[in-house]
């Protein structure tokens, strides 16, 4: 079983032990209580994704960041934080973090936002290092834009990605949510009340020339997204 | 333009008293300057007609000097006729230069008397004369013929001495006219000093009048003023002063008001963006510190939604939509500390329907009626604008009740600003509570963070506009967001 591999680095202790065990379910979960721990764990082993706070004691979440840029798989990262601000949120996309998140989260949502990191990790794998795409971030007065409810529009940003990724679990899983959670590596009771969340219909997605037992198709499926 | 504005009507104010004090000075000293002036030419008038009856009481003394000579004269011609006709030849020259004195005195008074009584009185004087003459001549030509000359003498005799009494008529005459002109002399005198006395009393008594209406004008309003500043200075922006004096001093005074009530007007501001600061401070501290044990409860509790037991499940759930709270309160003191803004044309038309559709669909089905009316554009930030207005009208629904109505109307205010007045038929807003309605945490509802209407007007702040708050009639209360109005060039960026 190909589960993805993901490294939390969280300095206080509760919530360290909170993710690991909400990504437990469905994900190899390496934990490290702090900065120079994952950066030296980084170089050890291959992650897909690495959710880290920004406030770490040693090095911070940027460091963190900084170092994954630097290795040669690249994971992709999850920046978390218990005071979200501007600046921290320009700094992270631009440094070409693949979300920058505020806490507190439920549990879905962390393993929501973990498995659409896994998946743009498995797609984007095999390309040379993407040209980050900073040119609305960057240029004085261009950012101003995101200051403006910026969490919000980042939310909502946040809420489509969510849907189109869910809708596309869907469809290459006809509906069936325990492949799609199984592949997105997550619980398949947390991946039931995303969907019932974001109102999508699992039934909807059913092949009706599929036959009763669809093993086959789904199998065929996943090793095309595998590929 | 607002300012250039203002300050031609405070120019406009500034010419406009009716008394200024420049005014009430120079109309002050141009009186005194003519009492003054009116004065000293009735002064100067008493002082010629003095000076008229002096030379003409000389005038009489000089003609009462010539009728003595006059007199003494003909006493003196007669005494030489006298020597003449005794004999005494020498004499005669004596009686010529005295008859010729006596005639040169008659011709002089002549001219000088002015009385009709006196000028008869010379003329009977100068007929006896006359007559005297014409004896001394038939006398001298007498002793010729024989004849006694003392005979001669007894009729001239009582010529001379009816010229004497005569004399004596003109020259008491002349002394009636003379003391005339003493008793209009001394009652000239008397009225100028008079006169002088009252100007020496009534002048300082005008000046010092004058001065002080002046300097009561100027003091009084000057001691409130400066009472006023004074109590300023101590901290009082409360007190007005009370001068309305159309003068000056009046409109210091009310720009001194105008002034206090302004700086009033900023101190509230600015106590209200310092607290909201300290809000700021304390909101990154607190963030830090709470959302990351809510993360753990938060994280816990929705990891445990799927747990079988019903009633465990409910009490999860209770405590995650608690803890939610906690999250929201967070997010409120955040958006307190710093509402960011983008400004861009608003049609708050628009706005309103959006933040009004936004309502019912979080409201219960069973809620007030929301209507929305009028249009208007304003200057600001569009997600910023519509949660302020969703924040009025879900507080408006909720006061309202589910029978009630709300009312959000849309319109101009003033040339520069729009506003968007949301009422509702609630119970309206007692008045302990309106004061306090915008600070943070103050919550009239048992649910909610208590910071809605502190955020709301945060960012109602942010625009250059407000929210006020009054209680409707009949009923109800009215909240109106005033905003400025989006102009139609291009100050937009």
């Amino acid at each position: 079983m190909n589960r993805p591999r993901v490294l939390v680095v969280e300095d206080r202790p509760g919530v360290l032990k909170l993710i690991a065990t909400v990504l437990e379910v469905g994900c190899e979960v390496t934990s490290a209580a702090d900065g120079a721990t994952a950066i030296s764990l980084l170089g050890a082993a291959p992650f897909d994704v690495v959710l880290t706070d920004i406030r770490l004691t040693g090095a911070s979440g940027f460091d963190v960041l900084r170092a994954v840029q630097s290795h040669a798989h690249r994971p992709s990262v999850v920046l978390m934080t218990a005071y979200a601000n501007l600046p921290d949120a320009v700094a992270a996309m631009r440094l070409g973090a693949f979300d920058y998140v505020a806490k507190p989260l439920a549990a879905d949502e962390i393993a929501l936002v973990v498995a659409r990191a896994v998946e743009h990790r498995r797609k984007t794998a095999d390309r040379p290092l993407a040209v980050v795409p900073d040119s609305g971030l960057r240029g004085g007065e261009g950012h101003h834009d995101l200051s403006l409810g910026f969490r919000r529009a980042v939310d909502q940003a946040r809420e489509r990605a969510s849907v189109e990724y869910l809708v596309e679990l869907m469809r290459h899983f006809h509906g069936n949510v325990t492949l799609a959670a199984v592949r997105a590596g997550m619980a398949r009771e947390s991946l039931h009340r995303l969907l019932k969340q974001y109102g999508i219909h699992s039934h909807a997605y059913r092949d009706p020339t599929a036959s009763p037992e669809p093993e086959g198709g789904d199998h065929a499926e996943r090793a095309r997204l595998d590929a | 333009m607002t300012r250039t504005r203002a300050k031609r009507d405070v120019e406009r104010r500034g010419h406009a008293h009716r008394l200024s004090t420049r005014r009430r000075l120079i109309v002050a000293f141009s009186g005194i300057l003519v009492v003054f002036l009116a004065a000293l030419a009735l002064q100067l008038a008493a002082l010629r007609r003095m000076e008229a009856t002096f030379e003409e009481m000389k005038e009489h003394e000089d003609q009462m000097r010539l009728v003595l000579k006059l007199e003494d004269a003909v006493r003196d011609e007669y005494a030489h006729e006298e020597q003449v006709l005794r004999g005494d030849a020498a004499a005669l020259r004596d009686y010529e230069a005295a008859r010729g004195r006596a005639l040169e005195l008659g011709r002089r008074l002549d001219r000088a008397l002015d009385e009709p009584e006196t000028i008869a009185l010379l003329r009977e004087i100068r007929a006896a004369r006359a007559e005297l003459d014409a004896r001394f001549d038939a006398a001298r030509a007498a002793p010729a013929r024989g004849g006694d000359p003392a005979a001669e003498l007894d009729p001239s005799h009582r010529l001379v001495s009816r010229i004497e009494h005569d004399v004596d008529r003109i020259f008491a005459r002349l002394q009636e006219v003379g003391s005339s002109y003493r008793a209009q002399l001394a009652s000239l005198e008397a009225a100028a000093l008079r006169w002088t006395a009252a100007l020496l009393l009534g002048m300082p008594l005008l000046v010092a009048g004058i001065v002080a209406h002046l300097s009561r004008s100027v003091t009084r309003p000057l001691a409130r003023l400066s009472a006023g500043a004074a109590a300023v200075a101590s901290g009082d922006l409360d007190g007005r002063i009370d001068v309305d004096t159309p003068d000056e001093f009046g409109s210091l005074a009310a720009e001194f008001n105008r002034m206090t009530a302004a700086l009033k007007h900023h101190q509230e501001r600015l106590v209200e963006a310092e607290k909201l600061a300290g809000v700021g401070r304390l909101a990154a501290a607190v963030a830090h510190e709470i959302n990351n044990p809510l993360q753990v409860i938060i994280g816990y509790l929705s990891f445990n939604r799927g747990v079988r037991d019903r009633r465990l499940a409910e009490q999860l759930a209770a405590a995650e939509a608690e803890a939610l709270r906690c999250k929201g309160i967070v997010d409120g003191l955040l958006e307190l500390a710093r509402p960011p803004l983008v400004p861009a044309r608003v049609d708050l038309r628009a706005l309103c329907e959006d933040a009004a559709a936004g309502v019912r669909a979080a409201v219960q089905a069973r809620a007030a009626r929301l209507s929305v009316d009028g249009v208007g554009l304003a200057r600001g930030d569009g997600p910023k604008l519509r949660q302020v207005v969703f924040n009025l009208m879900k507080n408006a629904v909720e006061a309202a009740g589910p029978a009630g109505d709300v009312d959000v109307r849309i319109g101009l205010r003033g040339e520069e600003h729009v506003e968007v007045a949301v009422r509702d038929s609630g119970p309206g807003i007692p008045a302990e509570a309106k004061n306090r309605l915008f600070e943070p945490f103050f919550s009239t509802k048992s649910s909610g963070t208590g910071l809605g209407l502190a955020v709301s007007r945060a960012i109602a702040l942010a625009h250059g506009g407000d929210i006020d708050v009054r209680n409707g009639e009949p009923a109800g209360a009215v909240f109106t967001l005033r905003l400025p109005r989006a102009g139609s060039g291009g100050e937009l960026t």
